[in-house]
């Protein structure tokens, strides 16, 4: 086993009576990353999350955390980890700083002075009492939860929800800190931007399966740009065909549309006999690589 | 190790507390407050109940005797009010201590944490026996002061007796409870079933002196060992107080088992 790995599993299978929660997953995230775990909803995100934490039991195969079963070790385990769950639930009487408090006494190791530092960052009064509190305040106490006790793994079950954009760029910068610092992350997630914005590597999750795991840049350069190119003059269609990772290409008289997988470089220099008018592409964002990761996958279907 | 989830678990309740104060020590209030006009027609009800037709009396009455003081305090106060208001209470909090969080989806808070599970639901069901205790308190203490209004005489040792057996009672329904709850995830079945097994065994004991088959399986019913040795009288009967004990355990023992490596719906 990888020694560096702080999360790995292997052929991991959940089902929920004979529907699939997750299918022979295999997966590491290693130590120091920022692994971002993409998929719709429904895809099985949560269900690996809470095979993780040992809320369920695998129904096959096998899975460890900092190198121990959570089945056997679930508490050894948990000490060392933050957890931010996918829905917020709290005791809703308590103020903020009576449930963290709470929740800090069940954890070790928590530095009062660092909640404060992080809830005057994150914007939060501490004093209301939760249920008070609206969907994106609850958020930012679940935050402060997973990060106070300086935890070795964060594990973060779509962790912006509700986070107006500010406080979303406070949080990236939060992550990049603690990870700086040492820490692993986990987080799913099906904002594709935030991925792409704190995530090193990232695995496509698809109906319980693990579609893909590839480092952020690669999946960038596979990544497919729509083109706007506007000629001088009118062009046919065929004469753009037949050019390499070109494809959905529509011409409209003098205005062709298409869409380009990896180097532009073959487009560029087969337009280049033609007077170009106007180029316009947009930054290929990971919303448009897994958009075209699925439609593939349907294709081939 | 400080048991923290107990601690929470009570300090949540400290409103409902407050109410069951006010609530318990009201009742009290207006069952000394009518005791001397039950006292003056003591023969007639006695004698009305004598009418009853035998089945009906077993089944809604009880073993009852309002010319005595005690018997008064017997049956009103512990055969009747208290028992349904003890019950209500540790169904509600057994049920709502694994199932009842499961629910409302905080169990991760307690979960994702490096507290075993055996611990927590052994936490919770400290923090039942603690608002038990607590409720048994204030009705010990609210009948000793109560009593010496109206010119009734039980010794308290007595007084403690009768709650400890009505302590147990409870504990051993609120336990069922938070099995139910440990093993179904589900806080209505584990009230549900839970009531109606307390309906039942409640039925056995109060229709055993009149139905041959139900007075061989008396002894199985919580409810004749509630008041097995008549508490408020002779003190406890030690038989009976294992036997709470035992089933209480039991209870304990499954929840713990079927709660360690359930899946949990949250």
């Amino acid at each position: 086993m990888d020694s560096s790995s702080v999360i790995e599993t292997s052929k991991l299978t959940k089902y929920y009576g004979k529907q699939v929660g997750v299918m022979d997953l295999d997966l590491a995230v290693h130590e120091g990353e920022v692994f971002g775990y993409l998929g719709p909803n429904g895809a099985g995100k949560s269900t690996t999350i809470k095979l993780l934490l040992n809320f369920i039991n695998p129904t096959g195969g096998s899975m460890t955390v900092f190198g121990k079963d959570p089945q056997k070790q679930s508490t050894s385990i948990l000490g060392d980890i933050g957890y931010i769950p996918g829905e917020i639930h709290m005791y809703d009487t308590l103020s903020g700083k009576d449930h963290l408090k709470f929740q800090a006494s069940l954890q070790s190791g928590v530095d009062w002075k660092y909640v404060k530092k992080l809830a005057t960052r994150l914007q939060v009064d501490l004093n209301k009492p939760i249920r008070s509190l609206s969907h994106g305040n609850k958020q930012k106490i679940a935050i402060i939860a997973a990060f106070m006790h300086e935890p070795k793994l964060l594990i973060l079950d779509e962790p912006t929800t509700g986070l107006d954009p500010l406080i979303q760029r406070e949080f990236y910068d939060l992550v990049s800190e603690v990870n700086q610092a040492g820490s692993t992350f986990f987080i799913s997630s099906h904002v594709l931007p935030e991925i792409e914005r704190m995530c090193h590597r990232v695995g496509i999750l698809k109906e319980g399966r693990l579609m893909v795991t590839e480092e952020i840049e690669t999946l960038k350069k596979r990544a497919v740009r729509s083109l706007e190119i506007q000629f001088t003059k009118e062009v046919k269609a065929s004469d753009l065909q037949g050019i390499k990772g070109i494809r959905e290409l529509q011409v409209e008289e003098n205005i062709a549309h298409c869409k380009v997988e990896g180097s532009l470089d073959p487009l560029i220099k087969k337009i280049s006999k033609y007077e170009v008018l106007n180029l316009i592409t947009q930054e290929a964002d990971l919303e448009q690589v897994f958009l075209d990761y699925y439609k593939k996958d349907k294709n081939v279907a | 190790m400080w048991p923290k989830i107990l601690i929470q678990s009570l300090k949540t309740q400290r409103k409902s507390f407050i109410f069951w104060i006010v609530g318990l020590v009201g009742l009290i209030a207006l069952y000394m407050a009518i005791y001397p006009s039950v006292q003056e027609s003591a023969q007639a009800l006695n004698e009305y109940i004598e009418k009853m037709p035998e089945a009906f009396r077993a089944a809604f009455i009880g073993e009852s005797d309002y010319a005595s003081p005690v018997g008064y305090i017997s049956s009103e106060v512990y055969t009747q009010m208290l028992p349904l208001l003890f019950l209500f209470y540790a169904i509600g909090v057994g049920s709502s201590a694994i199932a009842g969080e499961e629910e409302k989806g905080t169990l991760d808070i307690l979960l994702a944490t490096p507290i075993r599970r055996s611990r927590v639901v052994l936490e919770k069901w400290g923090a039942l026996i603690g608002g038990l205790l607590f409720l048994s308190v204030v009705v010990v203490l609210g009948l000793f002061v109560g009593i010496k209004f109206v010119d009734i005489t039980i010794a308290l040792d007595k007084l403690i007796a009768v709650t400890l057996s009505l302590f147990l009672l409870s504990l051993s329904f609120g336990t069922l409870a938070l099995l139910i709850g440990s093993f179904t995830g589900s806080k209505g079945i584990a009230i549900g079933l839970t009531t109606a097994v307390a309906v039942l065994t409640f039925f056995i004991n109060a229709l055993a002196p009149i139905v041959d088959f139900l007075e061989k399986i008396q002894k199985i019913s919580p409810f004749y060992h509630y008041t097995a040795n008549n508490p408020i009288v002779n003190g406890l009967d030690w038989v009976s107080v294992f036997f709470f004990a035992c089933i209480s355990l039991v209870f304990l023992i499954l929840s713990i088992v079927a709660f360690r490596k359930r899946d949990l719906m949250i």
